[in-house]
This record gives C-alpha cells, sequence and structure tokens, in this order.
C-alpha cells in the first residue's frame, strides 16, 4: 500500500509561496472535521473558515486533482493544501468518504482522461496555412544560411564582440520567418564559451550546427521520419500535443528525478526530468506559465508515478508528455545509478543518434563531489568529471560528507550537471531524494 | 594533420584570409569530411549556398546518405567539417582518469536526524525571522536533534550572517555540519568566531580538490567564495603555537600565512583575520595589532578598538593607553570609554580619585547630605584622558567635567558612599543634579551595572533611556522591568518596539500582558512601524502557549487589530508545533 507523501511533495503542488503559507496555517487538525482517506487513493475533510458553513475539500491523489467549495481561484487552494498536509502527517484516518465527496470521485473514476477535443475544421485550409509556413521559413532558412558562412567568411570576432545586439536582427528574422527554434539558437550563441579566454571553438559549434540544421531542412522531405522531427524542433516547427499523445506509449513507473523552473520574460519554464524505474530511460516533461498562470505541478519530485509517456518524436527522444496514470504516485523506493563510463556511452549514444543533443540525463551511483576552485566528482571506477553548478553543488556536497551519493544529473560537454541527489542517511526513509 | 583547433582557427581568421584542409581531419572525420568536399573544380558550379528552391540539394550527413555540400565556397566546407566534428568531438568525451585528491569524509553523527516536520519547520524558519532560528536552534540542541544535510548550507548561511544565529547554530551543526563549513572561508569563519574550539575540532577537513589538472575549460567556475586570489583559500587560520595539529589546514595556511594576510592583505581580509584571532587567541591578534599599531589608518584604529570594546580584557590595557594619546578624537574617546569599562586599570583609577575629590558626603546629626565640588579647570591630566576642555554649545564647563569624570569612573567607587538609590535621592537635593544622574547613567550604561541601572529606572528616567538601561540588566530581569515600566506610563511607538528588543525570549506573562493592554489602548492603527515591529517581537518572544489567549484577546478586538492579532497567534501556533516537534 502507497504511504503517504511527504510535506515537501505536498508543497511541491503548490502554485505559489502565498499559498504554501496560507496552506501551513491549515495543516494543523484544529480547523478540520470529517477528514478521512481511502485507500490513500483520496483525501477529504471540511474546514472551518470564515464563512458560516465549513469549505468542503476533496483531493484525488491519481490526479491530483482537486474540489473545494471554496471561492479561491488558486489551484490547488490553500485548503487542499491543508489537507494534504494534515494527511502527509498521518493524521488522516481511513473512511468511506461522504456523499459530496464521494458522488465527485465517482465522476472522475468513469470520466476519459483529458479528452482530446479540438477537431480538425477545415482539412484544405489547414494545408495551406502548412504550405505557407513551409515556403516561409525556407525563405528564412536561406537568408540565415548566407549570415551563416558570411561568419566564418569574415571571421568570428565580430560575433564575438558584438555580443546579443549583434546577432539580434538575425534572430528576429528567424521569427518572421516562423523559425523561432534557428532563433533561440541564435540567440545563445552570444553566451557559448562565456568565460573562456578564446570562444571561437564554441562559437564554431553553435554555428556549424546551425548550418546543419539549415542544410537538413532543405532535404527534409528525404529525412527519415525520426530525423526529420529533430530537424524540424531544431527549425522550430509546431507539433500539437494531440499529436504527441497519438504516439505510442511508453509504459513505465516513472521517477520524478528533478525539478526546475527557469523563469525568463514573462515566462516560467519547467523542466521536470523522469526515470523508467524498469526501462531506466530518461525523459523529460516540459511546462509553461505566463505570468500569473500555475505551472503544472502534478509531477512532484520524489514521488513515482505509474504512467504512460508519450515521447515527442525524434531520433533520440527525450522530451515527453504524460498520457494515462495509473493509481497514486508512491515515494521514490530505489534510484538505480550507472558508472561515469555508463553515463559517457549513454550520452555518446544520444548525440550519435541526435547530433543536436547537447546534454543527457543521467544518474550515477558511488560519485563523491569535491569542492575546490573547480568542483569535480569522482566514481568508484577511478573516473572523474567536473561538476557544473552554483551554490546547489554545497547542498550536494553536505549531503554527501565526502561519501559516495547517488546523483540525478545532466551530462554535458562541460560537465556533470546535477539536479538531484538521493540522502543515504541513515535515519532518513530509504530513498529520501533531495532536489538540488 | 588537421585538427579542431585548426578549424576553429581558421573560423576565427575567416576563410577569406585562411583557409583549411578539411580532409586532414583525423579518421574517419577526415574520410566524412572528403565526401563533403568536391574533388575537381567542375564540381564547385553546384548553386550558391544561399540558392533557394528545389535546385539547392545539400543535405545533412546525419542519415549517412550521400552529402554534397555548397561545395567550392571554404566557408561553408568549414562549417559543415565542423558540424560534422562537433557531434563527433561530443560524443567521443570520456571521463577522465587522473585521481582526485580528497580529504576524509564526515564521521557518523551522534545526534538523531529530525523528523520531516521537523526539517519542514527549519525549511520555514531559514531565511525567515531570525529569533524563530535561534529558537528552533536552541530546541534542537536540547533535545539533540540535528537538521537534515541538505539544510546545512542555509544555516551556515544564516551563521555567517549573523552573530547571533551563528552562536545558536553551531551546535547544531552536528558532525557533517562543521564538516561542510570548513568548504567555505566564510562559514569556516562564522564558526570560529561563535566557537573558537572548533579551531581545534579534529579531523574537520575540508575535501579541496587541487587545482583542476587536465580540466580543459578554467573559468566560469563557482569559486569557493568572495575571497580573492586564484586558488588560495584563506581558511580559519587557527593561532599557531595555542592550537597544535589545527585541524583546517587548505591550501598551506601556516602560520607564515597569518602575518602575511595581516602585514599585506586588504582591509577587509585583515579586519576578517583579526576578528578570528581576537576570538580564537586573543593574545595574539594582540600582539599582531600592537606591531602595527601605528602604520593603521585612524578610520581602522577606530574600528579595531571598537572591536576591542565588545570584550575588552586587562591585558588591551596598554595598546589603550596609547590609543587614549592618538591624535585622531575618534580613537582617544574609544579607547577612553574602553578603559572606564576595565575597573583595574591605571585609567580607571585616575578617573576614581577624581570623582572622589568631587563628591563626597557629609554626614550630620539630622541629615546627610552631597557634598560637590566639580573642578575648576580641566588641567592637562584630564585632557590627556580624553576629557574635552571645552564643553559643547550650552553647557556649563564645570557640569560637562564632572560628568565626564562621573561616566567614566568605576560605579564600585561609589558603593563607599551608600546603595545607588540612596545617592540618587541625595543627588536630587544638589544643584548638580542632572550632571550626576547623567554620568551615573552613563556609567551604568557602559560598565552594564545590573543594581545602578534598577536604581535608575525605578526613578522613571525619560524614554529614551530606557532601552540602554533596561539592556544593561541580566537578560532574565529585563522582561519584569519593563512590565512595570510599560503599566505606568504610555510610550511612543518606536520606543515600544525598541525596548522591547532588548527583553530576550521567553517572556514573563506579566510582560505579554503588558504589551497587549498596551498594543490595543494605543491610539495608532497596527499598520504604524513601530507597533508592527514590536507585534513581531510579541509573535517570536511570548512562550508559545500564550497563543490561545492571544486568540482569545484577536477574537475580542475590532476589524483593526483582530487580524493583526491573529497573525500573532498563528505564530505562537507555529513555534508551539515547531518546539513540540523537537521535544
Amino acid at each position: 500500500m502507497p504511504i503517504a507523501w511527504t510535506a515537501d511533495q505536498v508543497l511541491a503542488l503548490a502554485p505559489d509561496a502565498g499559498s504554501i503559507a496560507a496552506g501551513r496555517k491549515l495543516s494543523g487538525p484544529g480547523p478540520w472535521s470529517g477528514t478521512g482517506t481511502r485507500e490513500d487513493a483520496a483525501v477529504w475533510g471540511e474546514c472551518a473558515g470564515s464563512g458560516k458553513h465549513p469549505y468542503r475539500t476533496v483531493v484525488d491523489l491519481g490526479g491530483p486533482a482537486y474540489r473545494c467549495s471554496c471561492p479561491s481561484r488558486k489551484f490547488p487552494c490553500k485548503h487542499a493544501l491543508g489537507l494534504l498536509l494534515l494527511w502527509s502527517a498521518g493524521q488522516v484516518r481511513p473512511g468511506t468518504p461522504p456523499e459530496w465527496a464521494g458522488t465527485w470521485l465517482a465522476e472522475r473514476a468513469t470520466r476519459p482522461p483529458a479528452a482530446a477535443q479540438s477537431g480538425v475544421s477545415d482539412p484544405a485550409a489547414a494545408r495551406k496555412r502548412v504550405e505557407r509556413r513551409g515556403e516561409r521559413v525556407a525563405a528564412g532558412v536561406d537568408e540565415l544560411d548566407r549570415w551563416l558562412l558570411d561568419q566564418v567568411r569574415g571571421g568570428l570576432a565580430a560575433l564575438q564582440q558584438g555580443g546579443y545586439s549583434y546577432v539580434e536582427p538575425m534572430a528576429a528574422r528567424m521569427v518572421d520567418a516562423q523559425a523561432p527554434g534557428l532563433a533561440s539558437a541564435l540567440r545563445r550563441l552570444p553566451g557559448a564559451g562565456a568565460g573562456q579566454p578564446d570562444r571561437s571553438g564554441p562559437l564554431l559549434e553553435g554555428l556549424a550546427l546551425l548550418r546543419l540544421a539549415v542544410t537538413a531542412h532543405r532535404g527534409l522531405d528525404r529525412l527519415p521520419p525520426s530525423l526529420a522531427a529533430c530537424v524540424r524542433r531544431e527549425v522550430g516547427y509546431p507539433i500539437a500535443k494531440d499529436d504527441v499523445l497519438a504516439g505510442p506509449p511508453v509504459a513505465d513507473r516513472w521517477q520524478v528525478v528533478g525539478r526546475r523552473d527557469d523563469e525568463q520574460e514573462r515566462l516560467t519554464v519547467r523542466r521536470v526530468w523522469l526515470r523508467g524505474e524498469r526501462t531506466g530511460r530518461p525523459a523529460l516533461v516540459l511546462s509553461f506559465a505566463g505570468a500569473g498562470q500555475q505551472l503544472d505541478a502534478s509531477l512532484a519530485a520524489g514521488l513515482t508515478v505509474d504512467a504512460d509517456l508519450h515521447f515527442y518524436p525524434g531520433t533520440a527522444p527525450l522530451r515527453a508528455l504524460v498520457g494515462t496514470r495509473r493509481g497514486a504516485p508512491e515515494p521514490i523506493g530505489t534510484l538505480r545509478g550507472g558508472s561515469l563510463q555508463d553515463a559517457a556511452a549513454a550520452y555518446a549514444a544520444a548525440v550519435a543518434a541526435d547530433p543536436w543533443t547537447y546534454s543527457w540525463p543521467v544518474v550515477v551511483g558511488g560519485l563523491t563531489p569535491v569542492p575546490g576552485p573547480v568542483w569535480q566528482a569522482y566514481d568508484g571506477g577511478g573516473r572523474r568529471v567536473r561538476l557544473l553548478g552554483g551554490d546547489e553543488l554545497y547542498r550536494l556536497l553536505a549531503v554527501s560528507g565526502g561519501h559516495p551519493v547517488t546523483v540525478a544529473a545532466d551530462y554535458t560537454p562541460g560537465g556533470l550537471r546535477p539536479v538531484s541527489v538521493l540522502d543515504a542517511d541513515p535515519g532518513r526513509a530509504a530513498g529520501q531524494l533531495v532536489l538540488l | 594533420m588537421t585538427s579542431w583547433a585548426d578549424l576553429s582557427a581558421a573560423a576565427l581568421l575567416g576563410t577569406a584570409r585562411r583557409d583549411v584542409d578539411v580532409t586532414a581531419l583525423p579518421g574517419p572525420l577526415g574520410t566524412a569530411a572528403a565526401r563533403l568536399t568536391p574533388v575537381n573544380a567542375d564540381d564547385a558550379a553546384v548553386p550558391s549556398p544561399g540558392g533557394a528552391g528545389p535546385s539547392a540539394d545539400g543535405t545533412a550527413g546525419a542519415g549517412g546518405g550521400v552529402v554534397r555540400s555548397a561545395a567550392g565556397d571554404p566557408a561553408a566546407r568549414l562549417l559543415d567539417a565542423a558540424a560534422l566534428a562537433t557531434p563527433y568531438r561530443r560524443a567521443g568525451m570520456r571521463p577522465g582518469v587522473a585521481p582526485v585528491e580528497s580529504g576524509p569524509a564526515a564521521g557518523p553523527e551522534t545526534a538523531r536526524l529530525v523528523r520531516p516536520a521537523g526539517a519542514a519547520h527549519l525549511g520555514r524558519v531559514l531565511g525567515g525571522n531570525q529569533d524563530l532560528l535561534v529558537e528552533w536552534a536552541g530546541a534542537a540542541a536540547a533535545g539533540r536533534w540535528r537538521p537534515p544535510a541538505d539544510l546545512l548550507p542555509a544555516l551556515l548561511d544564516a551563521a555567517a550572517r549573523d552573530g547571533a544565529a551563528a552562536a545558536a547554530v553551531v551546535p547544531v551543526l552536528g558532525v557533517r555540519g562543521r564538516w561542510l563549513a570548513a568548504a567555505r572561508p566564510d562559514w569556516a569563519q562564522a564558526i570560529t568566531i561563535a566557537d573558537p574550539s572548533t579551531l581545534a575540532t579534529p579531523n574537520a577537513t575540508p575535501p579541496t580538490a587541487p587545482s583542476p589538472t587536465a580540466t580543459p575549460n578554467p573559468g566560469a567556475i563557482p569559486g569557493p567564495g568572495p575571497t580573492p586570489g586564484p586558488g588560495a583559500i584563506p581558511g580559519p587560520a587557527p593561532g599557531p603555537g595555542a592550537t597544535p595539529g589545527p585541524a583546517t589546514a587548505p591550501a598551506g595556511s601556516g602560520p607564515a600565512e597569518v602575518d602575511e594576510v595581516w602585514e599585506h592583505g586588504e582591509r577587509a581580509e585583515r579586519r576578517d583575520r583579526y576578528d578570528v584571532l581576537r576570538a580564537a587567541d586573543p593574545a595574539r591578534a594582540r600582539a599582531l595589532l600592537t606591531a602595527t599599531w601605528a602604520k593603521e589608518t585612524g578610520e581602522d584604529r577606530e574600528w579595531f578598538l571598537d572591536q576591542i570594546g565588545v570584550r575588552p580584557q586587562d591585558a588591551d590595557e596598554p595598546l589603550l593607553e596609547t590609543a587614549l594619546r592618538d591624535r585622531r578624537k575618534g580613537v582617544r574617546d574609544r579607547a577612553a570609554a574602553t578603559l572606564g569599562v576595565l575597573p583595574r586599570s591605571a585609567y580607571a583609577a585616575r578617573m576614581s580619585e577624581r570623582a572622589r575629590a568631587a563628591v563626597s558626603v557629609e554626614r550630620r546629626r539630622l541629615r546627610t547630605r552631597l557634598v560637590v565640588a566639580p573642578p575648576e579647570t580641566c588641567d592637562d591630566a584630564m585632557a590627556g584622558d580624553a576629557i574635552s576642555r571645552t564643553p559643547p554649545a550650552g553647557i556649563g564647563a564645570q557640569g560637562w567635567w564632572l560628568r565626564e569624570i562621573v561616566s567614566a569612573t568605576p560605579l564600585p567607587v561609589w558603593s563607599a558612599l551608600g546603595p545607588p538609590a540612596q545617592l540618587l535621592g541625595w543627588a536630587g537635593d544638589t544643584d548638580w543634579r542632572d550632571v550626576l544622574v547623567g554620568g551615573w547613567q552613563d556609567a551604568a550604561i557602559r560598565q552594564q551595572d545590573a543594581g545602578w541601572a534598577a536604581a535608575l529606572l525605578d526613578r522613571r528616567p525619560p524614554q529614551r533611556d530606557w532601552p540602554a538601561l533596561v539592556g544593561a540588566l541580566p537578560p532574565d530581569r529585563r522582561g519584569l522591568a519593563v512590565a512595570r515600566l510599560l503599566a505606568g506610563k504610555d510610550t511612543t511607538p518606536w520606543l515600544l518596539s525598541a525596548v522591547l528588543t532588548v527583553c530576550p525570549p521567553p517572556w514573563p506573562d506579566e510582560l505579554g500582558r503588558a504589551v497587549l493592554a498596551r498594543l490595543v489602548r494605543t491610539d495608532v492603527g497596527p499598520r504604524d512601524t513601530g507597533i508592527r515591529d514590536a507585534l513581531t517581537l510579541l509573535a517570536h518572544r511570548l512562550p508559545p502557549h500564550r497563543a490561545a489567549a492571544v486568540r482569545d484577546r484577536a477574537g475580542k478586538a475590532g476589524s483593526d487589530w483582530g487580524p493583526a492579532l491573529t497573525r500573532v497567534a498563528e505564530t505562537l501556533e507555529f513555534r508551539y508545533a515547531m518546539l513540540e516537534e523537537l521535544r
């Protein structure tokens, strides 16, 4: 039987910091009455508030999905968070749901998961749109090619010194040409090799991979479908979620081994690192939220989710969407890590399959971090690697204490960038994942 | 043979100036690159790279098909070869084999790990109110709990930010936390100052990596701390001789380096070094400072005297006497103030003599009175003891000199004449009442004399003097004293928060009641800054079992005070849960 989530896992669901504080205040038994849980798949209770009637809160842990009679527009609301915290503290006893909770839970059980609703309206118009886009991209790509060749013909000094303002006109042109993928690759160029005395090598790599995308795009229809998908991704063709979800499911118990939010202008990107317990396969689930919107909180780090993943097409598929889920998430049991050699081999295979691969998620076991002017880590096989990151490396060091630990990380050409570590503290429950 | 370096060098210069033979790339790269390149000039007649539409037929080689590139253009050739070489090189990377030197790992813990709820409480307390952190740490230390390892960096950051936090945090760091602190100079320094015995803790060496041996990309590295200087980590320098076999000795910080930093270091480095030494090995700190005293800048001299003034020792007297004759007034004043709280100093003796000459008791049959004879002039000896000859505008010279003398005189001198309360009473009958009371008050505050402070507070001095006088009482007596002060008189919100700040937790019930009564009766609302500060103090320093009482009060309060008091009650409830978890 699954055990309750930890408080951290519950709080990871919170839409913002204010909700965390508000939820905590409702996490004591004081305001709650009529609480209960059913096979740890659902939790419910009534919370006394400022109104005459208590708010009725019910959570389906499988989604997780929430319902509350409060008027809050936050999702989950503070009552749901408080209830889950109460439950995670072991203060909710098993029981049978009252009618108001049972009805909703029964409805959810019978409803098919997120039915595809958008139908294709006009096939002819759609085809025309695609054609027009193809033409615009082709014209943009040719322009980019001339620009790329000009850089190499005239020397990289201009790019090296010009920085963002130097690439921005071309990047804007790529946005106009509906090739946003190329635009962001251009905008990443000025940062390539930052901090190194000679940046021409990293800059050449960036230009070369852009050139690869450009030339490959010209022969797009002659490429195998999965490789063509990589090219389309690099150029920035949109791909409908429904199309991804229509792809073959990969069933596994997916361990959520990492989560990080990146705030860009007005947009927050959440990356969730998954790893198949059975297949050992990595996956990355992205979600986006504009200002005031909420990120997908359903994949809380440290949990294992039994689900179907649908991978975006490509020769080294990594990004995925979550399809059907089975049962409630459970805490991660064990996390199997390979050696540094294994990690390098997995990275090499990914690069060989998809030349645009820059980083690849790996799990390395028996890794000992060592601080210094340059952080390094060594494994039991006598191999070592450079560690990348900022202050989070000190947390890795703290958890390790100079002993070998299992680390989930991104393997990159510059070194290993840790995202989480398994805390082997004997005082902790087995498999306590610490996000870095 | 063409290497990747040749490719990037050619790209840096531009193919217009330098061409590169891509077919000479090593191994399969060269073979693949040869297929990119036209063998003869005829093939070079392929449409220009910019040519759009169906005639452009270059495709990438990733699929393994035949590749004919934009041919004759050396720039295209270079980029296409680089496109082959980039994934080739990335996929070919292998982790290095050179051994990494690392120090010993952290030993096993002796305290028990907090339960998840306790860790969650700590997570909330970190980065929040310092009273809460200090309270958490105190309760954890008492219950022999230790925090989870991943929160140790945040705890050490808190310790590095503030000395009071450091003192509370150090006992709960555990083996792992002390081990970790050695990895960063700011952490190491903070806990060394808080607990000098950490210097002698064996086996706490951080595993510092040697400088990168075969790492290709230096730079863009998160350095170990803000310390300048490549690689050299000036760890907490142990006092040489004082602690044989120092534990933390990264990067060769021996006795020689102590002097090195002291002689040639930046101002911030030297001050850090002095701080650590003053806590760990005061004699050595004194010796170093004495040796360089004449060369220190005026600003630095003042700073060092401020440090000495925090906890002066008898052995500091020679340096302070030197400073008393400094050409800078700020230095002289600081030296005098510090010497005045060293009761065995020659300065204190000189002041005592002057005080006894100026004030005596005349006992007659019916009445005892103070006879006050302030100095007629300020002689050279007085001036040499940092008494300024000219008083501030509007103050009589004789009174001014008298007050300077009384302020700097050890208070026990007066006990020969009578108890504080009696002396204060007698002073009221003289013409010099304000001078004497003011001087005694200065002395009570500087010398932290509880008896005098209590006597002065009994006379209900002006409110602005409360915080300093209350601060001169022992911590456990301050709460009741403030409760009594508040009962009598209304205070400004600013003063309320100032006087409550010096009352450490836990507050006695009397103080809690007095503050609540005072708050609700105020004519300023809960949004006033001073009142807000007072509410925060109330929430963090009242014993947490008072939550119910505060909630009760909140229920009866109006719409302005109700929510404010509810928040106080919530914090108290949080503290209650937090402390229960650590029992």
